[in-house]
């Protein structure tokens, strides 16, 4: 294989597991923009999405596309659950105190997922087998056209419903200004309630995409929200676009990085380039700048 | 042209802040002498929080000069801003909540706490020694303020009048030359303002120089050497209370006269 | 909540002191004072984290680094080059309060979910850089044959002997602890925690009051690492990951944030469930869960954590002031 193959090759891996992060970037975006919470269970529905695929295609052997509508149905359940028995109920709500409550809430998914699926990984069949097809002397998979399919929708049907839904409209209202937005009628529980469920949702798309590639396994959770949010932190806190850029750069990164200096070190890169970026531009590629006006503590 | 006039304890020149291109203050000058009471008022979003800020600290302006003293203020952090002798207080009183009166005072006190990391951590005689000095000087202070006797209790269990109260005795620990105050009299009624008023009174006559943010216009009225008058940022006034009190622009740019009270 | 009584100090020393008499005592319970022996190497991580996360209101969610980057340093220096361990303890604490400084005087800039993940990502990198950096800390497998202590002589080699080392160097750095909590020191973190703003404008130089109780935190937990080494004599990276990081955190939020108390009570209870349960579900289940048992950990702790956040975010020691608000809230409702 020539230079160029090699690296059109880790391009496509970089974009493919680019878009996963991205996936779980938006998803910690949605929440966040709601709520000002970071929810670190975000990973974990990732995670339960390829398992939950697993079991409904693999194990009871429903057709892939009812399975597909069962599990995000299920998962996104799941985090609503999350809002209400976890978020919800805690009186004093401290920056500290919500990120334990997550932390929590993923820990407690994961002990759940080790228990029903134990720690073996899972393998779902790719969604239009595993031919490869060959692109400028590269092999894509084409379930990796699938999973950057899966972003691409995530993204014309996020921008959509912001834009134009009256929900959408409701949520973004929330993050603006909770207080204002519940004096003009918009019930902000409930919203809260759908950001968990929505990245819930996105979650775990992101999930059955990504199983028949790398396959899935109880404690992949962890590792997918780090990376997500570091993602969330390259594009800019708060901003969709963002999301997504910073998400298929730091694909990028990761997988260049694993090619071309060092494998063992893969993980480390994407937490190298987020503890750089909080401590240099915490604004992120596209963030507000505005907000730095001010002296930081 | 040197603009040196070291007979001024404060000069702010041509200070501009822009917040994502708005213009939160617009070639604001002024200066202020020492030991006199400087109120800064106007209408709501005139800009003048963000002029305390830029003083004290928590803004850096895009453009113009700030100096203290003699000193520059440039970017300095918000500590050093303390430490060269200007103190404020806050709109939304910031005390301590779950600390004493007593221990919020203390923490006033800080930077004359002369013990070392080792003092502390092995609890020598002389940590001790200082702990008792500067409860001393504390607790004169809460005297001065006239709440010496609620020194051992929660700070947010006491009613808002006197956590504001708290919050002077906190800035005047920390031995200032130049006192800010945003908005003392916010959120009062009649004689915890006159209360405030006096304590702003004795300061100015122990020496000590005073920015007065207000609404109240009776105080400002009352106790203010000269007014400034900020509208959308910029400077439309500036002179004594009787100059401002007749003066055109403040009463169109108030819609009403200047009897309004916040 | 920050006063710390008399008698209940004293009576605590008194019952650690008899401890292992008592344990000696009865024959079923030999193995315990191994569990009071890590419950001692964990409560001095938990008293620094405390006064980060209490007093000064940071979080860490990536500790576990420093007690192993004491416990690899520990362990290297004394199997390859044969230093004194004592040496060794104090080389870690040095690499410690260097790693320490540099990582948090810029990370402590950083503020809520910002610092959370910041921590976070540094806890996982230095886990990856024991496991990857195998010729100098022999990699996932760990390294072994680390020496015990000894003083003047006397070999540290019984547990008895070890429990009062441990329990001994906590006991004092409780008391120095406590020390800085009464002092100036003490007062600007608990500003801090309340307010930077108002803090910063009082004159505190905030970054580097974080800083400094970042390093002593970090200090601690190396002390700690190295102790944790020359007890078991082998390390290997996996005691200090993600999940022991969270599990301090959870001994610091089970026992009581704001209190340094609740850092010791919430370390003895974490680390005897931990403990206890690993061997009790062992025997229960037999083959099935082979190795690690960190999952079925992370169910119960997880519950329990998510259980405390909801209905005791002050942790246990808040339990007596809870009981006076409920009794005096009933009473009220009475009149």
């Amino acid at each position: 294989m020539s230079e160029y193959t090699i690296l059109l090759q880790f391009f496509i891996t970089g974009i493919t597991i680019g878009s996963i992060y991205a996936m779980v970037a938006v998803g910690f975006n949605i929440i966040y923009n709601v709520t000002d919470v970071i929810n670190f269970a975000q990973g974990e529905f990732v995670m339960l999405g390829g398992l939950i695929m697993v079991f409904f295609q693999v194990g009871v052997g429903i057709h892939p596309v009812f399975a597909f509508l069962l599990t995000i149905a299920s998962v996104t359940t799941i985090g609503i659950i999350v809002d209400r028995f976890a978020i919800r109920p805690i009186k004093k709500p401290s920056v500290l105190l919500l990120i334990i409550a997550t932390i929590a809430c993923s820990m407690l998914i994961k002990g759940i997922a080790m228990y029903l699926w134990g720690k073996n990984p899972y393998d779902l069949p790719a969604f239009s087998g595993r031919e490869p097809l060959i692109m400028f002397g590269a092999a894509i998979q084409p379930q990796a056209i699938w999973v950057i399919g899966f972003l691409a929708v995530t993204v014309t049907f996020l921008t959509l419903f912001f834009e134009r839904s009256i929900i959408g409209k409701a949520m973004k209202a929330c993050a603006d200004n909770p207080a204002a937005a519940s004096l003009v009628g918009i019930n902000v529980r409930m919203m809260v309630m759908l950001s968990f469920g929505l990245s819930a949702a996105i979650g775990a798309m992101a999930g059955i995409g990504i199983t028949p590639i790398a396959l899935m396994e109880y404690d992949r959770g962890a590792m997918l929200a780090v990376k997500g949010f570091a993602a969330l932190i390259l594009g800019g806190l708060g901003s969709f676009p963002g999301a997504v850029l910073g998400g298929l750069a730091l694909g990028l990164i990761e997988s260049l990085g694993a090619g071309y200096l060092s494998s063992g070190y893969k993980d480390a890169f994407a937490l190298i380039v987020l503890f750089v970026l909080l401590l240099v531009r915490p604004s992120g590629l596209l963030g507000n700048q505005a907000i730095a006006k001010i002296k930081k503590f | 042209m040197s603009d040196f006039r070291p007979w001024m304890i404060l000069k702010v020149k041509d200070v501009d802040v822009i917040f994502g291109g708005l213009a939160a203050l617009k070639d604001v000058s002024f200066e202020v002498r020492p030991a006199h009471i400087k109120s800064v008022i106007g209408p709501n979003g005139a800009g003048k929080s963000t002029l305390l800020n830029a003083i004290t600290g928590f803004i850096n302006p895009d453009k113009g000069k700030i100096t203290f003293k003699g000193h520059l203020l440039d970017n300095f952090p918000i500590h050093r801003i303390s430490q060269i002798g200007i103190t404020r207080t806050f709109q939304q009183v910031e005390i301590f909540n779950k600390m004493t009166v007593l221990e919020n005072v203390l923490v006033g006190r800080h930077n004359y706490t002369f013990t070392s990391f080792l003092d502390c951590f092995l609890k020598l005689p002389k940590m001790r020694r200082v702990e008792k000095l500067i409860q001393e000087e504390a607790m004169e202070l809460l005297e001065f303020v006239g709440i010496a006797e609620k020194a051992n209790q929660e700070a947010s269990a006491l009613p808002l009048g006197e956590q504001k109260l708290v919050e002077i005795a906190r800035a005047i620990a920390t031995q200032p030359d130049l006192i800010c105050l945003d908005e003392p009299a916010a959120g009062l009624n009649e004689s915890d303002t006159q209360r405030v008023a006096e304590i702003i009174k004795q300061l100015q006559y122990r020496n000590y120089t005073i920015l007065l943010i207000e609404h109240d216009m009776k105080m400002v009225m009352d106790i203010s050497d000269e007014i400034l008058v900020l509208n959308y940022g910029q400077k439309i006034a500036e002179g004594t209370p009787q100059e401002i009190q007749s003066n055109e622009r403040v009463i169109e740019a108030y819609l009403g006269g200047t009897t309004a009270n916040a | 909540m920050f006063r710390i009584k008399k008698r209940t100090r004293i009576t605590f020393l008194f019952l650690l002191i008899i401890t292992p008499f008592v344990l000696s005592i009865i024959p079923e319970a030999e193995g315990y004072l191994d569990i009071f022996i890590f419950a001692g190497i964990y409560t001095l991580i938990a008293i620094g984290l405390s006064l980060l996360m209490g007093y000064a209101g940071q979080i860490s969610l990536g500790h576990a680094a420093f007690f192993g980057i004491g416990a690899y340093v520990s362990g290297i220096l004394t199997v390859n080059y044969e230093w004194n361990p004592w040496a060794c303890m104090i080389c870690g604490i040095v690499v410690c309060i260097a790693v320490a400084y540099a990582i948090g005087i810029p990370a402590l800039k950083l503020q809520g979910h910002y610092l959370a993940m910041g921590t976070l990502a540094f806890g996982i990198v230095v886990y990856i850089i024991f496991s990857e950096e195998a010729a100098i800390t022999g990699g996932p497998d760990g390294m072994g044959g680390i020496p015990g202590l000894s003083l003047f002589g006397f070999e540290f080699d019984s547990m008895i002997s070890y429990y009062y080392l441990v329990w001994t160097i906590v006991i004092i750095v409780f008391l120095l602890s406590v020390n800085l909590i009464q002092s100036k020191t003490g007062r600007a973190l608990r500003a801090i925690h309340t307010s930077q703003m108002a803090s910063s404008a009082m004159g505190i130089n905030v970054p580097v009051y974080k800083a400094h109780i970042f390093v002593y935190s970090a200090v601690l937990a190396s002390v700690a690492g190295s102790l944790y080494a020359h007890y078991i004599n082998f390390i290997n990276p996996g005691s200090f990951d993600v999940s022991f990081s969270i599990l301090l955190i959870i001994m610091i939020v089970v026992g009581g944030m704001h209190s340094i108390w609740g850092a010791v009570l919430g370390a003895l209870l974490i680390t005897f469930l931990s403990l206890e349960w690993i061997e009790a579900t062992q025997e229960w289940l037999g083959t099935i869960f082979n190795k690690d048992f960190n999952e079925f950990e992370t169910l119960t702790f997880g519950g329990i954590l998510l259980l405390t956040t909801i209905f005791l975010p002050e942790g246990l020691v808040s339990i007596p002031d809870q009981i006076k608000l409920l009794t005096r809230k009933r009473k009220e409702s009475k009149l």
